[in-house]
C-alpha cells in the first residue's frame, strides 16, 4: 500500500474533499467498511488522526520504537479508576491501521452464550450466530485466520499448559489473523516478517485498489449535520507534532459526502459525537464502557524458558468461563518484565538476570460496562471506570488461578501483578491475603474498550440502532467497537470486523435516498 | 539536554546501576538520545506523564529519605532507596511509569540484552535484534 496513503503532514493547502462515504478512522471497524464499500464502487476516503507507517518501515523498529510511533500516547493512555478499581492502561493504535497494529492477533468468533444474551435481554435477535456467520466467513478469509500450532507456542505457554493439565484444564489453541508467522513474540510492536495480517495489509490495500483514498494525519473535529442528516466532517490536518507546550501546526480540513461512517475506537468516537452536540438522547452517550480489565503473572522457573521465542498469543483457557475469568496467553519484552521487578540498582539489577527464565501468562475479567467517556481539557478525553463489585472479587480469582497453574507447572516463584511487590514462593503465596490488596497497589491492563455508544433496539437505551446508525442523525453511522453492547469475555477484534461488514454491506444494499 | 530528560537521566543513573557504579556514559547517552525521541513521537499526554511523574522523583522522592531535592545531588546509594521509598507510597504508579519507559528503551540496547541473557531470536529464525 506504500505510496498510496495520502499523507497529511506533508500537505501545504488546507484540505477539502468530496466523496460518497467519509469514514473516521482507519483501523479493525472503519478499514472494512472503507474496504467493503470502495469495492462496491462507492467513493470512499478514510481519515486517520494518526501518521502512516508502512510495513516496511514497522517491521524494523524496536518494540519501543512502535509504541511511540503506533500506539495512542505512546502506551500511557490510562482510565481512572474511580472508588475500589486500579488505575487501568488501556492500549490503542493511533496510525493507519489503527488497533488492529498493536494487537496480538488474535481473532474469536462473538462466543455463542454472548449472543444469546444479546439476543434475549437486549433484544438483539438478528444477531444470531447463523445470521452472522457470512460476515465472521467474509473477514476470516480476508484476513487470513489460522489456528496457531502447537509448536508454534513459546515455553512460557508450554509451562502454563502444563500447570493447567495438573490442575483438571486444558489450554485451546488460539486462532489469530497471521500468514507466515516465524513466532517471533513481539505481534503488538509490528510484526519483523511482517506476518500479522492487520487490516494495513489485507482490508486498506483492498479500499486503495478500488479507488478510495486514505489520509493520515487527520484529525476530525465535528461532525456535519444539516437537516438532520450528516453531511460531512471538518477539522485539521496535522502538519507538524504538537507537544506539551506547544498546539501541533494544521490546516483546515473538510470532507463533504452522503454518508459519515465513524469508527474512531471506544475512546473517541463518544467524544467525536459529543464534541458535535449529538447522540445525547438515551443519555448513554460516553457511557457502560467495558474493558476486560487484564492481570498479567509472572512465575520464575529454574531452567531458561525465554518465552519471547514463540508466538505471543497461542493458547487460551475458557474453563473458568462461568466465574468471568478468561486466561490468555502472552508474552511481555524483557524491559517490560524488567521494569516490574521490585527495587532500583543493583538489586534491579540481580533481579534482572532472571528475566530469560520467566514464564507469563495473562488473565483477564468479562466485566460490566462501568467506563465512561468524557471531554478532556485538551482534545483528548477523560475515561473513568468504576469496577462493579462482582468484577472487583474476581480480580484475587483470576491472580490466584495464574499463580496456582504456574506452581503446578514447577515454578519457583511468582510475582503477583502487585506494585513493589516481590516475588512469593508457593508457601508466601498460600499465606498471602490477595483479598485485601488494595486497588491502587494494582497492576491493572486492558487491550479491549468496549460499548461506549452501545447499539440497541430503543432509542431510549442505547445510540445506535442494530445496523449501526445513530438514533437521532441520518447517515450517521458507528462501526467500530464503542458499539458492542456488553463485552465479549474475548478478545474482540473479529467481532469488531465482523459487526463492521454487516454494517457495510447494510450500506451497499441501501444507499442514500 | 531538555530538564525532563536530565531528570531521567539520573533516575536512570540509579535505576541500572550496578555494584561497580552506574551504566557506561555511552549507553546512558544512548537512552537520554531515544527518550528524547520517544517524547517527540509519543505525543503531549505521554510527555506530561513523564514529566508529572519526573518531577516526582525528581522533587518528591528525596523528602521520602529526607534529604533534599534534587534527586541528581543524591549518592547512587540514597537514589536508590529514595525510589524504593517512594515505590511503596501513593506515588508509586508515577514511579512505575517512569521505571517502565526506561527500561523498555534501556533493554533494547544491544549490551543491556546481553547482560541479562536476552535476545531477539523467534522460534523459526535466527536473531533479529537492532539498536542504533
Amino acid at each position: 500500500m506504500s505510496g498510496q496513503v495520502c499523507i497529511g503532514r506533508e500537505q501545504r493547502q488546507p484540505v477539502r474533499l468530496d466523496a460518497d462515504v467519509v469514514v473516521v478512522g482507519s483501523g479493525a471497524g472503519g478499514a472494512v467498511v472503507a474496504g467493503e464499500l470502495a469495492e462496491a464502487g462507492q467513493r470512499v476516503i478514510v481519515l486517520d488522526e494518526g501518521p502512516y507507517v508502512p510495513v516496511d518501515v514497522y517491521k524494523n523498529l524496536r518494540p519501543s520504537e512502535h509504541m511511540r510511533r503506533c500506539w495512542r500516547d505512546g502506551g500511557m493512555t490510562v482510565a481512572v479508576g474511580v472508588g475500589d478499581t486500579p488505575a487501568i492502561n488501556v492500549t490503542m493504535g493511533r496510525c493507519i491501521g489503527g488497533s488492529s497494529m498493536v494487537t496480538g492477533g488474535v481473532c474469536f468468533r462473538t462466543p455463542e452464550w454472548v449472543l444469546d444474551n444479546w439476543s434475549k435481554e437486549l433484544g438483539l435477535t438478528d444477531f444470531t450466530p447463523d445470521k452472522l456467520a457470512p460476515c465472521f466467513d467474509a473477514v476470516e478469509r480476508a484476513s487470513h485466520v489460522e489456528e496457531v500450532p502447537k509448536p508454534m507456542r513459546s515455553r512460557s505457554t508450554q509451562l502454563f499448559g502444563e500447570g493447567a493439565r495438573k490442575l483438571g484444564y486444558e489450554l485451546k489453541p488460539i486462532r489469530r489473523n497471521t500468514d507466515g508467522c516465524d513466532g517471533c513474540g513481539r505481534c503488538n510492536f509490528g510484526c519483523p516478517k511482517g506476518a500479522k495480517r492487520s487490516v494495513d495489509l489485507t482490508y486498506l490495500p483492498r479500499a486503495v485498489g478500488a479507488g478510495a483514498q486514505i489520509w493520515s494525519d487527520c484529525l476530525v473535529e465535528r461532525i456535519l449535520v444539516q437537516g438532520g442528516r450528516a453531511v460531512g466532517v471538518r477539522g485539521k490536518v496535522l502538519t507538524g507534532r504538537g507537544g506539551l507546550l506547544r498546539r501541533p501546526s494544521s490546516l483546515p480540513l473538510e470532507v463533504r459526502a452522503s454518508r459519515v461512517v465513524v469508527a474512531a475506537g471506544s475512546f473517541h468516537s463518544p467524544l467525536l459525537l459529543q464534541n458535535s452536540g449529538l447522540g445525547k438522547r438515551s443519555g448513554q452517550l460516553g457511557r457502560n464502557m467495558t474493558l476486560h480489565p487484564g492481570f498479567r503473572m509472572f512465575a520464575r522457573f529454574a531452567d531458561p524458558v525465554r518465552g519471547w521465542r514463540g508466538a505471543l498469543q497461542s493458547a487460551y483457557a475458557d474453563a473458568h468461563e462461568e466465574q468471568g475469568i478468561t486466561l490468555v496467553g502472552l508474552f511481555i519484552p524483557p524491559g517490560v518484565l524488567a521494569a516490574t521487578m521490585q527495587g532500583f540498582g543493583p538489586e534491579l539489577a540481580a533481579r534482572a538476570q532472571k528475566v530469560p527464565y520467566l514464564g507469563v501468562f495473562g488473565g483477564f475479567v468479562h466485566d460490566e460496562g462501568g467506563g465512561v467517556v468524557r471531554k478532556g481539557p485538551g482534545r483528548e478525553p477523560v475515561v473513568t471506570y468504576r469496577m462493579a463489585k462482582p468484577d472487583r472479587a474476581t480480580v484475587p480469582k483470576v491472580i490466584r488461578l495464574m499463580a496456582e497453574t504456574f506452581f503446578a507447572a514447577g515454578a519457583l516463584e511468582v510475582f503477583p501483578p502487585i506494585l513493589g511487590q516481590p516475588g512469593l514462593d508457593a508457601d508466601a503465596f498460600k499465606r498471602f491475603d490477595l483479598e485485601c490488596v488494595p486497588a491502587s497497589k494494582l497492576e491493572c491492563s486492558s487491550q479491549h474498550p468496549l460499548g461506549s455508544c452501545r447499539m440497541g433496539v430503543t432509542p431510549d437505551s442505547s445510540v445506535v440502532d442494530p445496523n449501526g446508525r445513530l438514533w437521532d442523525v441520518e447517515q450517521l453511522y458507528l462501526a467500530d467497537g464503542s458499539i458492542v453492547p456488553t463485552s465479549l469475555g474475548v478478545n474482540p477484534q473479529l467481532s469488531i470486523m465482523a459487526l463492521a461488514t454487516r454494517i457495510a454491506w447494510h450500506l451497499r444494499d441501501n444507499p442514500p435516498c | 539536554m531538555r530538564a525532563i530528560t536530565r531528570s531521567a537521566r539520573a533516575v536512570a543513573e540509579a535505576l541500572f546501576a550496578r555494584d561497580q557504579g552506574p551504566p557506561p556514559a555511552e549507553r546512558l547517552d544512548w537512552l537520554c538520545r531515544d527518550f528524547e525521541d520517544f517524547l517527540e513521537h509519543a505525543g503531549p499526554r505521554s510527555e506530561a506523564v513523564l514529566s508529572a511523574s519526573l518531577a516526582v522523583a525528581t522533587w518528591l522522592a528525596p523528602l521520602t529519605i529526607r534529604r533534599r531535592p534534587p534527586l541528581s545531588r543524591l549518592s547512587l546509594h540514597d537514589r536508590c532507596e529514595a525510589l524504593e521509598a517512594t515505590e511503596d507510597t501513593m506515588a508509586g504508579l508515577a514511579i512505575l511509569a517512569v521505571k517502565a519507559i526506561l527500561s523498555i528503551l534501556y533493554y533494547e540496547h544491544p549490551d543491556s540484552q546481553a547482560e541479562i541473557g536476552v535476545d531477539s531470536s523467534c522460534l523459526n529464525s535466527e536473531p533479529e535484534g537492532r539498536a542504533s
